[in-house]
């Protein structure tokens, strides 16, 4: 990682509740969130002793929000977000998770999602031609007729599975996603239907710290005929299943 | 005082550097202290530079600094007096061997203080008469081959003292070498107190954190979390770190999580920087080391309130943690005791939180001003001494600076023919 010193610094402490605050270089001026792929500003007030604070209640939308201080990128200090490791959210509508996080260049974002309702995958384990995800739902109550879909290119394989008090486990044969002709790598995105009539909820994990998972949540590999597949994490944190001849 | 230290690289990432910056910033506050870095490839200290610190440097590596010293003749030209047993010797030139001793002909200090073997030679037959020569040793004089050994034997004999960092270590130096004369003293690494509150040892993660490299044991420790997840599946473990020069263990961590079925509850996290945010994120520190030449993560890890669950390797863990009171000490190379270990503050929160609690008072005597104290006694000591009640009377330094140069000679024939030998052996 490299550090660009942009003379303004932030440490900041982040809540199970959703809450953020941060304390920033003397002087520094009001807090501004900006939207990395968007147009949406939030602007936060820093108090004289150099505090600013995203409260719970103030949505942001999914996506990654860029930090300055009066135009100036802001470099990302101590990071306390011990709250957020084995974060359990209370019941409710929607799931809303901020991650700060340094980018690449050493500064302060934030990653954030919103999700109603949401699908965390939880445990993974796995059998000889396949694997098993454990996870909980939020935000909607099971049916009749859940239904796992993993989705690629416009085809979509569909598997049974089982809800109960919230917590969901589905078990996917590696088989099918393994098709002929296979000839370059295929993502399968997984979805969750909490029942028949519902809507598909894309299956992620992002009740913790990790902003980006892919090279710390790695599973085995497991061969399909001539080929291999597993589980793995996109930059996003939404869980796929990888294919590759 | 005033106060000189040398040191490698000042600008790169590495413990001798972050406690020589913790040291020298502490004792800048009542000393006048400055930093003389031999090589610098950046504008910036990578670590930050340490505040009311002078930093100076003698070999310039910044491809567009118009002093760029990257195409001096010399830099090509092996060095002669870095000594070679020294593993940093490759870096080091006929170049530096002129400018460290430039500088240390003219050194306007009270006290100079080296940070590895080849500075601390340097210091022995480059630094003036007058001021206080210091040579630290931050890893272990068993940790060095047998022509290192050799040269500091005879080298070291012109410092006024050497200081360790751990007990263990002084007692080699002062039983193994014959330096008469020559302080040997143990003062500790000093770790400041973490930037985030300590842990509460709720969390149920055990947090490891070290290079991925043969001697940190990490396999060790997957193999005892086995046990602990069999017995306590609500309990996982995150390992920070990443390879380095010596070897990178990532690709046989995995392979062997994968044969245990750990992937749900051990996870390589990478490096981090800084440690404090991610120890306070577990309840129990692991180390699981073959040897540990001091131990700066278990004193960082006590420092955020975290027990450490640690083997009793040479050199540190034991002078760092009191067995069953703040931490705990388990053989070398046993999974078994290991798992033992950690299970017993797993299975029992309060036994935890009080070992916690107890790690935390008891690191605080790695605090930089406690630690800062002890050197600056021992320089005052040694300055108030005067120049001819040390060791390093003129005669003593004539006297010794001939023989050296018989040795020297002999040295070279025998360096020569060894290498002959071997360069014999390689066709």
């Amino acid at each position: 990682m490299t550090t660009t010193t942009t003379g303004v610094r932030a440490d900041c402490t982040a809540r199970a509740t959703g809450e953020i605050s941060f304390t920033l270089t003397d002087g520094a001026g009001d807090l501004v969130l900006k939207l990395r792929d968007g147009d949406e500003e939030l602007r936060l007030e820093t108090g004289p002793d150099g505090t600013a604070v995203l409260p719970a209640g103030t949505e942001l939308a999914e996506g990654r929000w860029d930090l300055f201080a009066d135009e100036r990128p802001v470099e990302a200090g101590i990071r306390d977000v011990r709250e957020l490791v084995d974060r359990r959210p209370g019941s409710g509508d929607r799931v809303a998770v901020r991650i700060p996080y340094p980018t690449a260049e050493g500064r302060l974002a934030v990653r954030a999602w919103l999700r109603a309702p949401h699908a965390e995958a939880g445990d993974l384990t796995f059998t000889e031609a396949g694997c098993t995800v454990e996870g909980r739902l939020y935000g909607t109550v099971a049916g009749p007729g859940a239904v796992a879909e993993a989705r690629h290119d416009g085809r979509v394989h569909s598997v049974e599975a089982t809800c109960i008090d919230g917590v969901f486990s589905v078990t996917l044969p590696y088989g099918p996603l393994a098709e002929e002709p296979l000839d370059r790598e295929r993502l399968w995105e997984l979805w969750l239907r909490p029942a028949e009539d519902a809507e598909s909820v894309r299956i992620s994990r992002i009740l913790d710290d990790l902003w980006d998972r892919r090279n710390v949540f790695v599973y085995p590999v497991t061969a399909v005929g001539d080929h291999r597949a597993t589980p793995c994490y996109t930059a996003d944190n939404d869980l796929c299943v990888r294919v590759t001849p | 005082m005033r106060i000189s230290f040398l040191l490698h690289n000042a600008y790169g990432i590495g413990g001798t550097i972050r406690t020589t910056f913790n040291l020298a910033q502490v004792l800048a506050e009542r000393h006048d202290v400055e930093i003389v870095s031999v090589f610098r490839h950046r504008e910036e200290p990578t670590l930050g530079a340490p505040p009311g610190v002078t930093m100076r440097h003698l070999v310039d590596l910044r491809k567009n600094s118009p002093d760029y010293d990257g195409d001096h003749p010399d830099y090509k030209k092996p060095a002669r007096v870095f000594p070679r047993g020294d593993g940093r010797w490759k870096q080091y030139s006929r170049l530096t061997d002129a400018r460290l001793g430039a500088h240390l002909k003219n050194l306007q200090a009270d006290v100079v203080v080296g940070t590895r073997p080849g500075l601390n030679v340097h210091i022995a037959r480059q630094a003036r008469r007058g001021p206080v020569r210091v040579g630290q040793e931050h890893l272990t004089l068993d940790s060095h081959g047998y022509r290192l050994r050799r040269e500091i034997g005879h080298r070291y004999a012109l410092l006024d003292a050497v200081t360790t960092v751990t007990e263990a270590d002084a007692r080699s130096y002062r039983t193994r070498l014959k330096l008469p004369g020559v302080r040997i003293d143990a003062v500790p690494n000093s770790v400041p107190a973490p930037s985030v509150p300590p842990a509460d040892s709720t969390a149920k993660w055990v947090v490891a954190a070290g290079r991925l490299t043969n001697v940190k044991r990490y396999d060790l420790l997957v193999k005892a979390f086995a046990q602990v997840v069999a017995e306590r599946p609500d309990w996982r473990l995150r390992i920070y770190g990443s390879g380095d020069a010596t070897g990178n263990e990532k690709n046989a961590l995995r392979a062997l999580i994968e044969l245990h079925r750990l992937h749900n509850h051990v996870f390589l996290m990478g490096p981090a920087n800084p440690l404090e945010p991610e120890w306070v994120k577990g309840s129990i520190a692991a180390v699981t080391s073959r040897i540990e030449s001091f131990g700066m993560t278990i004193v960082e890890a006590m420092r955020c309130g975290v027990p450490v669950v640690s083997t009793d390797c040479p050199h540190g863990p034991r002078e760092i943690i009191e067995d069953g009171v703040d931490g705990r000490l388990v053989p070398v190379g046993d999974a078994d005791a290991v798992a033992a270990a950690l299970l017993a503050l797993i299975n029992d929160d309060e036994l935890r939180r009080k070992t916690g609690q107890a790690a935390l008072a008891a690191s605080e005597r790695f605090d930089p001003a406690r630690i800062a104290e002890r050197h600056e006694a021992l320089f005052a000591e040694l300055v108030a001494q005067g120049e001819g009640a040390r060791s390093r009377g003129a005669l003593r330094d004539g006297l010794h600076r001939v023989r050296g140069a018989v040795l020297d000679a002999a040295y070279t024939v025998r360096y020569k023919a060894a290498d002959v030998l071997r360069k014999g052996k390689r066709k």
